[in-house]
């Protein structure tokens, strides 16, 4: 790693005032409850999502090979059904990122540029 | 009366030296280890000035060092970072101010107030309560001074790297800049189309080279502003210089320092190739090896006696081939010894110049 | 004669996109102006293309034909490892800049002896995902060419080595697009055929598989490693020297290299820790596991170990870096997901094609080899040879870019980060890893593909997995915290591993817990990493490191001739650096 740089003296006062109001603007608070209200969950459901059908599998035998449309059953529907949540869950992250996290994030990073004027 | 702002940590007295792994103060024999130890991590805790945040656990370590009942570091601001109990009553304020303003020791122990002279320059004061020798006060403050005068080298070493950066960003050579603009008024009748583009480039390459952003920009744009650059010598030299640049979608987003290829392109267009009759070829590529991105610009040009090259990237040039040297220097500071410039050439045989760079460098983000 | 026609295109094609790939980019007199950005699209294509390795293109149509429908658990949990790595880590990693994991443990905590540790841990990881590669690439070209194992991994290294060496990677991103698009070709399409030329009886018994009990007509087993046979009923076969011979109940063991052929009815033998194909637990859209009889937990242990384990596989990774900014990369990670789901529609086509028609395969051991013997079972004729040839080409592709991709990744820590000082001399280190990875395959022949790929990615979810999702998203995390989980997690996989080679065999559900170790050994690592972050405090940086994860960064997208010049805006326009990254590179130090 290159040598030690050493500090432009004003960097201190920006970076503790900045991070200090970065941290506490109502801004900042909101990406972070979006962040954690959409990704945490979403992660924790999808996962669960895949376990309950092998717990379906394992289990709930008879209701899984209950049939529906002629070779279709249950479980095989439920099968479908969970690789097309897959593409679903991701278009959805894909979106909801675009349009509520990503403009958020950057109206905070403008805030911190235009802070250090 | 200065303003005193304590940070008192009320700790008992003369109870941070055990705790710091010294013995007693009074009478005890010290570890030498230890003391070059406590003085050197005293030293990086003053990196940053009297006013940064190093200074509290500077104040503890001194006091260790000390022995003493409390410490305060005091800087021009007024502002007095203390280790231990604060001594009642005002008689260091007074000690203090007695410092400040005649810049020579005040007081004697139990309590005494050294001045901190930083390149001659008064730059705070250290206060002592306790009964330690004034020796060892002396020796101490005088350990600080060098401490921060270090600090501030450093500060100067960076401003002076940055001055040259703007140095370098402001030598856009007049003559490429009269014979672009002749160029393009001379297109404007003739192929107002053309005349356009170049005059966008013309704005694209003083833009990129003269204003002022960080020091770090991605592979994707400098190679863009070489292209402007190209684009302009192209239309000035025209069929007098071929271009060639090829890139490698891996190292597109790479950060790189700014300013790091576009010297080594003039270089190859205004030495290699511009100076021979027949004009040239300059080749620009490139591509990830690794985990390093490597860039190579080559030309064919009239290149030079490689000890030439060698007294260039010394620094021992002449005055307009400074570009060359700082970005050899630039890439060795960002990066380490092991990544200068490495430039092959010969006369009448051509330069090759490549640049080899880690993709990530702890740091280097555009 | 296959075999050659097979690897010798892949291997120029390779070449020729890796070296004209630069040349692609080349401009003469007329410049390429207009920005030069890696669209996502090309981007998910190289990901998907160094992923799908040879173990996704046969072993997992092997595996279907070995243990049944439940091993398209594995391609649900591959695909879905991407919407993992999509939701908790594509974009801040790109943000951080980092190229690999052991630079982002560099970026995010600033500590040399973490990223020597993670530097180990992507040998490990590496190691165990190559060696399946090379293993099965022997395989291939060993029953392709009928020569022995040995001398088919040793080409394959040689190929390899060799396209390193002379530039086979120098414009990876299209290789590796290129290769996934030849790849998705090179199984679709003899898919399609094998659908429609195998014939309607056996199509119908693909969908309603039926118990492997007897042998149809005739069939010859190759034995291309030694196996020992559990035979129920006295069976008569005919050895390769044409000797008959009635086998008695009771176990049997067959030489490797011997050829038995058994008659039209014989009764099949077992195999050792195996059940016959088509049988109602083959039915059953479960892993049983070792056979142990907890098919839930053997399923949920893999589920776990791959949907979190792709995120920490260190090839994949770097190829995340290519996007221009986190937004790019997160569409990439979305992108991928899709390719990948259009890919993994067909090992089941395959491995239930496979259990109709060569389901002798799993008395040999030697079901990777399923797909490629498919074409010349439904069509003996000329059309089976040139499928042939085509399903061979397209495992080589795997094979091929998926080392490529790992060896390059292993050269790279060891000549960055533990060998210590001067210039990494990259081709020699290439070629070192790539001997040492022969050395493992060798003995590695009768080890299942499959689950050497899924330790490789247990040991990425017990260790980089932690380390990435607790580095992106909580600002406690501590250097000597996150050394204290990978540390956890390497060791506890790593043991688990040893157990269950050379270990004392265990039963139930203890089996699956040292075979696949995933359900404790992640939880491990992340409690460790937890804990240990918690007695200590992290640096005053960290809060604003993490910070910088989730910010957008500063834009700088190079304009474009096509898109009207705005020269008020443009992005070079006086951009002040900011406050958060002049912090980030001043205590960096």
């Amino acid at each position: 790693m290159g040598t030690a740089k050493a500090p432009d003296p004003t960097d201190r006062e920006i970076r503790e005032d900045t991070w200090e109001e970065v941290h506490a603007s109502a801004e900042f608070v909101e990406l972070r409850r979006r962040l954690r209200r959409f990704v945490f969950p979403m992660t924790v459901l999808f996962l669960v999502w895949y376990l309950v059908y092998v717990l379906l599998a394992d289990y709930a035998h008879g209701f899984m090979a209950t049939r529906l449309v002629g070779n279709l059953n249950v479980g095989l529907l439920l099968g479908l059904l969970q690789f097309v949540s897959t593409f679903v869950i991701t278009s959805r992250y894909v979106r909801y990122a675009d349009r509520k996290l990503d403009p958020l994030a950057t109206r905070i990073r403008e805030t911190v540029e235009g802070g250090d004027r | 009366m200065p303003r005193s702002n304590e940070m008192s940590e009320g700790d008992a007295p003369s109870d941070g030296g055990a705790r710091l792994g010294f013995r007693s103060s009074k009478t005890a024999r010290r570890d030498p280890t230890a003391v070059l130890a406590m003085a050197r991590r005293i030293g990086e805790d003053l990196a940053d000035g009297l006013a940064g945040p190093g200074v509290r656990a500077a104040a503890r370590r001194v006091r260790a060092l000390l022995g003493a009942d409390a410490v305060g570091v005091v800087d021009l601001a007024g502002t007095a970072t203390w280790s231990g109990a604060v001594p009642r009553g005002t008689r260091w304020l007074a000690l203090l101010d007695l410092a400040l303003h005649t810049e020579t020791r005040a007081g004697r122990p139990p309590l005494t107030a050294v001045p901190l002279h930083v390149h001659d320059e008064l730059a705070g004061v250290l206060v002592v309560a306790g009964r330690t020798r004034s020796g060892a006060i002396r020796e101490v403050a005088d350990w600080m001074v060098a401490a921060l005068e270090r600090a501030r080298l450093e500060a100067s070493a960076e401003y002076a790297a940055q001055a040259e950066l703007r140095a370098l960003r402001a030598e856009i050579s007049p003559h490429f800049v009269y014979n672009a603009l002749t160029v393009i008024a001379s297109l404007v009748h003739s192929d107002p189309d053309r005349s356009h583009e170049l005059m966008l480039d013309f704005a694209d390459y003083n833009r990129y080279s003269l204003a002022s952003h960080g020091e770090y920009t991605t592979v994707a744009e400098e190679f863009h502003a070489i292209e402007t650059y190209l684009a302009l010598q192209r239309a000035v030299l025209g069929d007098r210089l071929r271009v060639q640049v090829r890139v490698a979608p891996e190292v597109l987003a790479v950060a790189i320092p700014y300013l790091v290829l576009q010297p080594l392109v003039e270089n190859a267009v205004r030495h290699g190739v511009e100076p021979r009759p027949g004009g040239g070829l300059v080749q620009v590529s490139g591509e990830a090896q690794g985990s390093d991105c490597v860039i190579t610009v080559e030309d064919d040009g009239v290149g030079m006696a490689p000890a030439r090259a060698e007294a260039i990237l010394a620094g021992k040039g002449p005055a307009e081939s400074v570009g060359l040297a700082n970005v050899d220097r630039r890439l060795r500071t960002v990066y380490g010894p092991w990544y200068g410039l490495v430039v092959e050439t010969e006369r009448d045989a051509g330069t090759r110049m490549v640049v080899r760079m880690p993709m990530f460098a702890p740091g280097v983000v555009p | 004669m296959i075999a050659f026609f097979a690897v010798a295109p892949v291997v120029l094609v390779t070449l020729l996109v890796g070296l004209r790939g630069v040349a692609a980019m080349r401009t003469t007199s007329d410049f390429l102006v207009a920005s030069r950005r890696v669209s996502p699209l090309l981007n998910s294509a190289a990901v998907s293309g160094e992923y799908l390795s040879a173990a996704s293109f046969l072993g997992v149509a092997g595996l279907v034909v070995k243990d049944g429908v439940g091993a398209l658990w594995y391609p649900v949990g591959f695909t879905a490892g991407y919407v993992a790595m999509l939701v908790l880590v594509a974009a801040p990693m790109r943000r951080s800049g980092a190229v690999t994991v052991p630079d982002f443990a560099e970026a995010r905590l600033a500590s040399t002896p973490l990223r020597k540790l993670a530097a180990v841990t992507v040998l490990v990881i590496a190691g165990l995902y190559l060696v399946p590669q090379f293993r099965t690439a022997g395989l291939v070209l060993s029953v392709v060419s009928g020569g022995p194992y040995w001398v088919g991994v040793v080409i394959a290294a040689v190929v390899v080595s060799v396209t390193l060496a002379v530039g086979g990677m120098r414009a990876a991103t299209y290789v590796q697009a290129f290769q996934f698009c030849f790849k998705l070709v090179l199984f679709i399409v003899p898919a399609i055929w094998l659908l429609l030329s195998a014939g309607p009886a056996v199509r119908h018994e693909a969908v309603h598989p039926v118990e492997f009990t007897h042998f149809a007509r005739d069939t010859p087993v190759d034995f291309g490693l030694e196996v020992t046979l559990e035979v129920h009923e006295p069976t008569t076969v005919r050895a390769s020297d044409g000797r008959v011979f009635t086998i008695p109940p009771g176990e049997f063991r067959v030489e490797d290299g011997d050829t038995l052929v058994f008659p039209a009815g014989a009764p099949v033998p077992g195999v050792r820790g195996g059940a016959a194909p088509g049988g109602p637990d083959w039915q059953r859209p479960l892993l049983d596991l070792q056979d142990a009889g907890h098919p839930l937990l053997g399923t949920w242990a893999v589920l776990l170990a791959t949907m979190l384990g792709t995120m920490g596989l260190p090839h994949v990774l770097m190829r995340f870096h290519t996007s221009p900014d986190g937004r790019a990369a997160r569409r990439t990670a979305a992108i991928t997901v899709g390719l990948l789901g259009v890919f993994y529609l067909f090992p089941g086509v395959y491995g239930t094609l496979a259990k109709v028609l060569v389901p002798q395969l799993y008395l040999s051991g030697a079901t990777d080899t399923a797909v490629v013997a498919l074409p010349s079972q439904v069509d003996s004729g000329a059309a089976g040879t040139v499928f042939t040839t085509l399903l061979t080409a397209g495992a080589f592709a795997a094979f091929l870019a998926t080392s490529l991709g790992l060896l390059l990744v292993v050269a790279g820590a060891i000549s960055h980060d533990l060998v210590p000082g001067g210039l990494a001399r990259l081709r020699f280190t290439v070629v070192a890893a790539a001997a040492a990875v022969v050395l493992l395959a060798l003995p590695s022949a009768r080890l299942d593909a499959g689950v050497l790929v899924t330790w490789g990615f247990t040991v990425a979810a017990s260790t980089f997995c932690p380390l990435l999702v607790l580095g992106i998203w909580w600002p406690r995390l501590t250097a000597p915290g996150a050394i204290a989980g990978v540390a956890a997690g390497l060791l506890g996989t790593a043991g688990a591993i040893v157990a269950t080679l050379f270990g004392p065999p265990v039963s139930g559900w203890l089996a699956i817990l040292v075979a696949q170790p995933a359900p404790w050994s992640v939880p491990l690592a992340f409690g460790t990493m937890v804990a240990v972050s918690l007695l200590g405090r992290p640096p005053a940086w960290s809060s604003a490191a993490m910070l910088r994860l989730h910010l957008v960064e500063r834009r700088t997208s190079v304009p474009t001739r096509d898109r009207g010049r705005d020269l008020g805006h443009s992005s070079w326009s006086a951009r002040r650096s900011s406050a958060v990254r002049r912090i980030i590179r001043r205590l960096s130090r």
